[in-house]
């Protein structure tokens, strides 16, 4: 059992910004937490059971048995009850339970009259939603009935904390590169659906082997950390950053031309330039080569992006670094630099 | 690297864990990774004793154990190629 001290039952923002950290409010039924439901269903011997993401205001079922809503109000849930507290709720009688006895889902479809379920705690201590069983009619389970929901619940957040590392890069807390690219895709669909510009920059730290080979990668990581911290507190939350690469990051601007993408980097160049990091009493400056690209159908799809960005990276760094660069095209085949950018992003007008 | 499919064991509650453990023992994991791996473990190791507590029978409990740990498994190898692809540019 959970000592109630180790939960960040309290704060609701929190709690909710958890859940979102998840990602996975809506997404289509997943096998992974449909057996865990159908398991529970056996083990209890109960017609119910769901997997329960409480959002705001409803809860959401990313594994639901016997149950047909995909959601319901969350102010009528019996989960919301459950993630307040770290122990199972366990409602042997929802028609003689006055916080039950009128909720429309007991007296109303799915006639909900037990009622177990046990908190789903994520990694840092929130209860983000519930693992829980229903019947139509009063009952009671057996304390190893109860202890096996628990034990499946810890195994449905072993799934959803997998699915986050898995677009998550662990060093800095940014995206992954798959799951940077992925978001590049559905990007690239929305602005050629609704004709808005997208741009992508790409960010080399320069000199970085000779960071690792003089200070240690341990002082490395902790450059990586810096500029992912930069490039976050620097950007809109619009704005997606990810990992690439070793020393490599990508942000990509939605609804963003070429000519503010170009601003927006180099303001991002220079605050960097001036942003040394301190290590154990010495100064490691960082600088670094950004390389800057505007989608256009010619490049069809976020890969040629990419690739645009990557080249224009390789100027800025052949060019001699800490500059920012922009790809203007086979046609033009020219790539401004931070000094003539003016007159080259003219020249692409 | 990936290892072999885990395949269903029937001598008892600790035969598909066993298959799991060899499993999980030939991928090369990042620390944050081997963590969560290792929880995960533990957890189907508390749910297959607690099966077996309510009296199910060996067979069913490598059953339950070996389907949760297959997808669980499936996710693992996309992180880990993720991670590749990280390391390796």
């Amino acid at each position: 059992m959970i000592a109630l001290a180790e939960c960040n039952i309290g704060g609701e923002d929190a709690r909710l910004a958890a859940l979102h950290r998840y990602d996975v409010l809506d997404t289509q039924p997943e096998e992974a937490f449909d057996r865990i439901t159908r398991l529970v269903k056996i083990v209890l011997e109960m017609p119910m059971a769901v997997v329960s993401l409480v959002d705001r205001d409803r809860q959401w079922f990313k594994s639901k048995q016997g149950v047909k809503a995909a959601e319901t109000p969350r102010n009528i849930s019996f989960c919301t009850h459950t993630i307040q507290g770290s122990a199972p709720l366990i409602v042997n009688d929802a028609h003689i339970d006055p916080r039950f006895a009128n909720s429309p889902l007991v007296i109303g479809d799915p006639h909900i009259r037990f009622y177990v379920g046990v908190p789903l705690r994520s990694r840092d201590g929130y209860n983000v939603g519930a693992l829980c069983s229903m019947d139509t009619k009063a009952r009671d389970l057996s304390p190893e009935q109860v202890t096996v929901l628990e034990d499946l619940g810890r195994l449905i957040v072993d799934e959803l904390e997998l699915r986050v590392q898995a677009s998550t890069d662990v060093l800095t807390g940014l995206m992954s590169r798959r799951a940077f690219t992925e978001q590049g895709d559905r990007e690239v669909a929305r602005a050629k659906r609704y004709g808005t510009p997208l741009s992508c920059a790409l960010i080399d730290a320069d000199y970085f082997k000779s960071i690792n080979d003089s200070h240690g990668h341990g002082v490395g990581d902790l450059a990586l950390k810096h500029l992912a911290t930069i490039c976050s507190r620097e950007l809109r939350t619009s704005d997606c950053i990810g990992r690439i690469g070793g020393e490599e990051f990508a942000i990509m601007l939605p609804e963003t031309e070429l000519a503010t993408a170009m601003d927006v980097s180099d303001r991002l160049r220079k605050i960097i330039a001036s942003s040394p990091i301190e290590v154990n009493g010495t100064t490691i400056n960082i600088t670094a080569s950004i390389g800057v690209a505007e989608y256009t159908e010619a490049m069809r799809n976020f890969d040629g992006l990419l690739s645009n960005a990557d080249f224009a990276m390789y100027d800025a760094k052949n060019s001699g670094r800490n500059r920012v660069a922009c790809y203007l095209g086979k046609e033009i085949s020219l790539l401004a630099r931070s000094e003539d950018r003016q007159d080259s992003v003219l020249a692409l007008a | 690297m990936q290892g072999a499919r885990v395949t269903t064991l029937h001598n008892g509650p600790s035969g598909a864990l066993d298959q799991i453990k060899i499993d999980l023992s030939r991928f090369e994991l990042e620390p944050d990774l081997r963590n969560s791996v290792r929880e995960h473990y533990r957890h189907l190791e508390t749910l297959a004793a607690s099966l077996k507590k309510l009296g199910i029978d060996g067979k069913s409990i490598d059953h339950h154990v070996t389907q949760i740990f297959e997808k669980y498994r499936i996710e693992l190898l996309r992180n880990i190629e993720r991670f590749e692809q990280t390391v390796s540019i």
